[in-house]
């Protein structure tokens, strides 16, 4: 059975975009625009990964979602879901983590890539991130 | 504290009396008096003052160096010398250096009254309009953010979608159809690149960066420039060398900052060169406390006439304009403002048809700063 993707993006055509991207690599693809519907749907989709974006509503909205998920106990089942993050944000606020950002409580995620991003390098990490997972 | 501050500055006894009790007298004045010029610029700062009275004759420090003094220190203080008659000459001198008005002596107090009013309104009109051009220069900062983000996210998505159809997501392209799409692609990251460079600048001068100062090795940063466009030189045949950093100097500044400084001329050595050329990254041994970083490039050069504008927003050289080659017109104007938040210096040489040097000046980071 092919791996799900869950995409919380709340720019619309970004997420068609990389949609695409992972359909054609037979990937299934489920989208929310917001971290509320994106919590609602992490419960009808189970993920096996999770792309998630940061700038959402008025701040940084992206960063609240990865902590409900990885730090509440309603959502401890998904807790092991891998988080790969695709943002402007350093371009937007200037504000960038050096280095591999996995901080367990203030920015719990996985792997984080800059917007946009090439097809190759998307689809080499949700790979690498899902082999990881399973292993 | 309310009303206006005036000071004067005067080894004449008298003088400083009948200032002070003549100007004394209205009520939103308040005014502080000094004999010589030392105590005069101190008693200046001290009091905040709107206008200072100063007397050209005056002991051991002369007027003209009090009214330099004021200006350095206190530009927006209004400055009205007093002077005798034969000494009127020096008086238009001292408005050329930046006096508002004189008043010959003697004067009596209604010549006072007016002069004094005329330069304090002189200054609050000035105030006022320094007011109004910082705001407006924020505004403008606020717009320029706000545009150049709402068009981030359309940009990235576009280019997102193209990408996608290149990777052939929608079926296999035929060649016309992979070159239209790769095109309108590069011309949107082309773009995308000038609003990143605008938010860039744009954070640069509303000093949102200088936060971030701390002690950082250029060397290293050099280094790392070089490695990001390792494959960008290689594509285009460059040669790219890097010299001299093993004395590896401190300098104190925001490291994605100066990081982005030197990929940015270096990135211009390699854009803007021939194939099969070099760029040399040169980073020598401090003199003076400053560190120098040459970059030196083996390619098309800038003509004379067009140095004095390299760093200014959106110029292009005509040699880039024909050369095909993308550029935001913004890069060198992100580098310069880079060297002047860290109170550095940038200069420019070059010969057309063999090459640019790029040489930027940097303080090293002081012995106190080094250990901590």
């Amino acid at each position: 059975m092919s791996k799900k993707i869950l995409i919380v993006d709340d720019d619309a055509d970004f997420a068609a975009a990389m949609k695409l991207v992972l359909e054609s690599n037979s990937y299934s693809v489920e989208s929310a625009s917001s971290p509320d519907e994106g919590l609602r749907k992490l419960k009808e989709v189970h993920p096996d990964l999770i792309l998630l974006d940061i700038m959402m509503g008025k701040g940084a909205d992206g960063i609240l979602f990865a902590r409900k998920v990885r730090g509440e106990n309603e959502y401890d089942r998904y807790s092991k879901v891998p988080i790969l993050v695709l943002t402007s944000m350093r371009k937007q606020t200037g504000f960038w983590f050096p280095g591999e950002a996995k901080h367990p409580v203030f920015f719990p995620i996985d792997k984080i890539l800059e917007k946009p991003v090439k097809p190759e390098a998307l689809l080499e990490e949700v790979k690498g991130l899902l082999g990881a997972a399973v292993s | 504290m309310s009303g206006r501050a005036i000071v004067v500055i005067d080894d004449d006894e008298a003088i400083r009396d009948a200032c002070r009790q003549t100007l004394g007298r209205e009520a939103e004045y308040r005014v502080s008096v000094a004999e010589d010029g030392p105590s005069g610029i101190e008693e200046v700062k001290r009091a905040g003052a709107d206008l200072a009275l100063v007397d050209l004759k005056l002991p051991g420090m002369d007027g003209m160096e009090v009214l330099a003094a004021i200006a350095k220190a206190c530009p927006e203080v209004v400055c009205v010398v007093i002077t005798g008659y034969p000494t009127i000459a020096s008086a238009v001198e001292a408005m050329k250096r930046g006096a508002y008005d004189f008043l010959p002596k003697p004067f009596t107090p209604d010549e006072l009254r007016v002069v004094v009013k005329r330069a304090l309104d002189k200054g609050r009109l000035e105030a006022e309009t320094r007011a109004l051009w910082q705001e407006r220069a924020a505004m403008q900062r606020e717009f320029v953010n706000l545009a150049a983000h709402e068009l981030r996210a359309p940009l990235n998505a576009v280019q997102q979608f193209a990408d996608a159809i290149l990777a052939g997501t929608a079926g296999e392209l035929n060649p016309k159809q992979r070159e239209v799409i790769g095109r309108m692609r590069e011309r949107v990251a082309g773009l995308r690149g000038v609003v990143d460079h605008w938010l860039d600048i744009n954070r640069l001068q509303s000093g949102r960066l200088s936060a971030e100062m701390k002690p950082i090795r250029l060397g290293a940063l050099v280094e790392e420039a070089a490695d990001v466009l390792g494959p960008a030189a290689r594509a285009r045949r460059i040669r790219v060398n890097v010299e001299g950093w093993e004395e590896d100097a401190l300098v104190v500044g925001d490291r994605q900052c100066l990081k982005e400084m030197v990929i940015n001329l270096l990135d211009n050595g390699i854009k803007y060169n021939k194939p099969g050329g070099e760029v040399t990254l040169k980073l020598s041994r401090p003199v003076h406390g400053k560190v120098k970083l040459e970059v030196t490039d083996t390619g098309v050069g800038i003509p004379e006439h067009e140095i004095p504008f390299v760093f200014e927003e959106f110029f292009r050289g005509e040699a880039c304009k024909g050369s095909g080659v993308d550029g935001t017109g913004l890069g060198l104007t992100l580098v310069g403002k880079i060297v002047q938040l860290h109170q550095g210096a940038i200069g420019v040489s070059s010969r057309v048809g063999e090459g640019s040097v790029f040489t930027v000046d940097l303080p090293v980071a002081d012995q106190q700063r080094r250990s901590s």
